[in-house]
């Protein structure tokens, strides 16, 4: 038996090992990836079904008399609804392997929660005032 | 004697069949939605309102492009990263169904005229792969076509309040009959109602034959 015939059967034992890691630590990521996406989309998720609130109020504030209280109530709601509608456009799901991945989603969870933080409370404001 | 028990077989069983045909021939028709009755007792038809919007081919269309046609209507952006992808390939499906027929329009409505301009419906129609006078992608003023979609196409009513996607973009799937009265909705995530929701569609051609 050559050396090589002998270190055949060991490299193919080792490309075959470090092949498992990789795909385990891929499948890792991916699961990361999938929880954190899934707990944004349920902040998301939760404050959605709100932008009916924002349309009706909205429309309510436009049918009672128009003062300058009200006018900035429906700028409010107006602006929390674009809120929700430019996080929805800018937020990408990642994939495995995107530079800077933890800090991605980090950033995005500040922003949803800012996003449902305005518009609950242009709701809220608009409800009092209605 | 034998013909008499035979004629008697025949004769009993006569009304039988004559139910079940009737049975056959006269089906329900689908209902007529958002009609009501005002005070006076008077009916109030309900229709979707005159609308002038662009579509993705930057043509002006309105709701005389789509007279005497079906339509199947549903509401959505681009960017929507939940229920939307799931009900526009659901739509593709109803697409696929209908696309011979020669009678039957697709509209989809865009909540996000801000972002969704005339170049990113067009590309995004053009990726579905449709034909573009088939299937048309509306865009106008948002606050008209939260005004459409909440008072003329009931979209609020029709939708549980809690429901992730929001009002504006529930998921359904709106049914106009030629004369642009509400025939039928369906979820637009639910492949089996989708099912459903088609042969609501052949039923209503049907209707005109």
């Amino acid at each position: 038996m050559t050396k090589t015939q002998y270190f055949r059967p060991f490299l193919l034992l080792v490309s075959i090992s470090l092949l498992l890691v990789y795909c385990k630590q891929e499948d890792k990521a991916l699961k990361k990836i999938e929880q954190r996406h899934a707990e944004i989309m349920i902040i998301h998720d939760e404050v959605m079904p709100k932008m009916s609130d924002i349309y009706k109020l909205k429309k309510a504030l436009k049918e009672i008399e128009q003062t300058e209280a009200s006018l900035k109530l429906i700028k409010e709601l107006e602006d929390a609804d674009e809120a929700m509608m430019s996080w929805m456009h800018q937020y990408k799901k990642p994939t495995p392997g995107t530079k800077g991945l933890d800090n991605y989603l980090n950033d995005q969870e500040v922003l949803i929660k800012e996003v449902r933080s305005k518009m609950l409370t242009a709701i809220e404001k608009a409800k009092d005032a209605i | 004697m034998l013909y008499k028990v035979k004629m008697m077989r025949i004769l009993i069983s006569l009304p039988f069949f004559i139910i079940l045909f009737a049975g056959c021939s006269n089906e329900q028709p689908l209902p007529i939605i958002g009609d009501r009755i005002d005070l006076s007792g008077n009916t109030v038809v309900h229709k979707i309102r005159a609308f002038t919007f662009t579509n993705q081919l930057n043509e002006q269309v309105s709701n005389i492009t789509y007279q005497d046609k079906i339509q199947v209507v549903d509401f959505f952006f681009t960017s929507c990263p939940s229920i939307c992808p799931l009900v526009t390939a659901q739509m593709k499906r109803i697409y696929n169904h209908v696309e011979d027929m020669g009678d039957v329009v697709l509209i989809s409505h865009t909540i996000d005229p801000k972002r969704d301009s005339i170049p990113v419906l067009k590309k995004y129609a053009d990726n579905l792969k449709i034909d573009h006078n088939l299937w048309h992608f509306l865009r106008g003023p948002k606050d008209e076509i939260m005004e459409i979609a909440n008072e003329d196409y009931f979209i609020a009513a029709l939708e549980a309040p809690d429901a992730p996607g929001g009002f504006d973009h529930s998921g359904k799937i709106i049914l106009l009959d030629k004369n642009a009265k509400i025939r039928g909705f369906c979820d637009g995530t639910d492949p089996d109602s989708v099912s459903d929701f088609m042969k609501a569609i052949d039923k209503l051609r049907k209707s005109y034959e």
